[in-house]
């Protein structure tokens, strides 16, 4: 075998070994929380409830009911914040570049807390006000940074300048909003995978059927566009065509993730590149980023409602914790090795 | 490979918003011959270099691909056709040489085309001719300055095009990664018949290994046409800008220009 082919083979290899292991740990994270809390049920319980077949009393209720569409919100949420970071982060050649940082999410999040607060909306209507809050803020951000092209740090800043400007009218919602639902409102603050309802999740899971195999499909253009507009045009990618394209996919996607689990703090920005770290090489990389995003919130999840004490966080303050120092590390060397614009 | 195409400019004007940097340029570039444009700073050969691959659209007038307006076809079609160098590309952090040159295939893959032993070929024969097969399972991250140009140059060959374009290939280069660039694609040129663009700083060098020679300034084009004709000493004084002797380079007879300045002469 020539060494070109043995290469290409090796880092192909690699890429699908990492994929394989995330999908078990995520598969194996899903199980653990549904099996896992103060009711404990056995794993061939869970099986035998998710296959409709007879359990024990109580263990329908608390599966389908509780854990399952904790289990399920957090797995989807994760793959798709992970998958809309490495979009934006790959196609903006830089890993400021997620849609938590700049400013995409937190327009989700203002759509979404108005919608419910103060339009007493619930269920799959606060997906699609979500949703259409993350696309005007992406046009608002693009049309804001636009200047002859979009250069990526003016994009970064001028998203970051727009996401706080939208978390304190977030926060000005919030304050202004009944005692009463000061608790349930603590999700569009962090972020939570508690309490979802299917009709939250479920806009969400058909959200990700469609953009998964889109988002791949538009990861051949992504190996193009990677080594800038110029090089992707002389391969023959239509440049403007494809980036919008994966913009949308990006933008929904942080979208709908953040209309059903609120903005989970960092999992779209720490998902890429913890992604590009264990497969390796420069090739685009997506889905493994979406795996990370599924596995950072669920083992997030477990640890804020198992692992602290009586007390239970929600999962958006652990990944918040995790994310803040790597954002800080990540700044503070950016500009020195040349990255930061 | 299919034969190269025939790639013109027609009265092609080309700007950045109000300025205009080529104005009105008409220039068929020789089909199969090694075609070298040279200019001081600053005279728009950069830009008419991007304005023939496409990269940039024309204020007015056309490129002419195959005799057809390159902006009418599709962006596969030229990418068939035609491929580019442009200066100072970024390779993405981590990236192996195998992978970054074979990056260089994606025309001739699809949605539904996936690669095969033939895009391995390519590969390995791009790698081979720029000298750089034994890099392939490195990253380029680790590799010098001339390396790393060889496997650029190696990109562009996988694709295969009639054409090729590079813009300075050779800045930063030392002598004698300068030379062997110019030879690799030299060799390109007589071994595939590839109708070779180049843009470059170094004026000898120019000379030497120009079948076409095309002379800039100010965005229009001075002179054009074989190095020994068109590279006179009034040419290099009025386009440079600087008084100097035009000798035989005494290695392949062509064209040396020394240049004259106001010290250390006899």
């Amino acid at each position: 075998m020539s060494v070109v082919a043995a290469t290409r083979r090796r880092e192909s290899s690699r890429a699908r070994r990492v994929s394989l292991i995330l999908l078990t740990a995520v598969l194996a994270m899903f199980a653990l929380t549904l099996s896992y809390g103060d009711f404990q049920i056995s794993l061939p319980d869970v099986v035998r409830s998710l296959l409709g077949l007879p359990t024990p009393a109580g263990v329908d209720y608390i599966m389908h009911s509780l854990r399952l569409p904790r289990a399920s919100v957090s797995a989807l949420a994760g793959l798709a914040f992970g998958l809309s970071g490495a979009i934006f982060q790959q196609l903006l050649r830089n890993p400021l570049a997620s849609p938590d940082v700049i400013g995409v999410a937190q327009g989700a999040t203002t759509a979404a807390v108005l919608a419910v607060l103060v339009g007493g909306y619930s269920g799959s209507f606060v997906s699609v006000i979500g949703l259409i809050g993350a696309l005007i803020t992406a046009i608002v951000i693009y049309a804001l940074s636009w200047q002859k092209g979009v250069g990526g740090y003016r994009l970064i800043l001028v998203g970051i300048g727009v996401g706080t400007a939208l978390t304190s009218i977030t926060s000005f919602i919030l304050t202004r909003s009944d005692v009463k639902v000061a608790a349930e409102a603590l999700i569009w603050l962090t972020g939570s995978v508690n309490g979802r309802t299917w009709a939250q999740i479920v806009p969400l899971f058909i959200a990700l059927v469609i953009l998964l195999p889109a988002a791949l499909m538009l990861g051949r253009t992504l190996s193009g566009l990677q080594l800038g507009d110029d090089l992707a045009k002389a391969f023959g990618v239509r440049v403007e065509t494809s980036r919008m394209l994966l913009l949308l996919t990006a933008v929904i996607l942080a979208g709908m993730a953040t209309a059903a689990a609120g903005p989970i703090a960092f999992v779209a920005f720490m998902s890429g590149p913890i992604a590009v770290r264990l497969v390796g090489g420069g090739r685009p990389v997506l889905l493994q980023a979406g795996l990370v995003g599924a596995l950072l919130v669920l083992v997030a999840d477990f640890i804020g409602s198992h692992l602290l004490g009586a007390r239970q966080y929600p999962v958006g303050v652990i990944t918040g914790v995790i994310g803040a120092p790597y954002l800080l590390w990540l700044l503070a060397t950016a500009n020195r090795t040349g990255r930061g614009g | 490979m299919q034969g190269p195409s025939t790639l013109a400019a027609s009265a092609l004007s080309l700007g950045y918003d109000d300025r205009a940097v080529v104005r009105d340029l008409t220039l068929p570039i020789p089909t199969g011959k090694v075609t070298i444009i040279i200019g001081p700073n600053a005279c728009g050969k950069s830009t008419f270099l991007r304005g023939l691959a496409r990269l940039l659209p024309p204020t007015s007038g056309s490129v002419l691909l195959d005799g057809k307006s390159i902006h009418s076809l599709a962006s596969r079609e030229v990418a068939l056709r035609l491929g580019i160098l442009p200066q100072g590309p970024i390779a993405p952090d981590g990236i192996t040489v195998t992978d970054l040159v074979s990056r260089g295939r994606h025309v001739h893959q699809g949605w539904f085309r996936r690669w095969s032993s033939q895009d391995d070929e390519a590969v390995t024969a791009a790698l081979t001719a720029t000298g750089t097969l034994s890099l392939a399972a490195r990253s380029v991250d680790e590799l010098s300055g001339g390396q790393r140009q060889r496997v650029w140059i190696a990109m562009a060959l996988a694709q295969r095009t009639g054409v090729l374009l590079l813009d300075e290939p050779t800045t930063y280069l030392d002598v004698s990664h300068q030379v062997e660039v110019l030879d690799v694609l030299t060799d390109l040129n007589e071994a595939e018949g590839t109708t070779v663009v180049i843009v470059l700083h170094e004026l000898n060098l120019a000379c030497r290994y120009a079948d076409h020679l095309v002379v800039m300034k100010d965005g229009a084009v001075v002179t054009a046409g074989a190095p020994t004709e068109v590279l006179t000493e009034e040419v290099v004084t009025d386009v440079f800008g600087i008084r100097c002797r035009v000798v035989p380079d005494p290695v392949s007879e062509t064209p040396m220009i020394v240049p004259i300045g106001r010290h250390r002469t006899t």
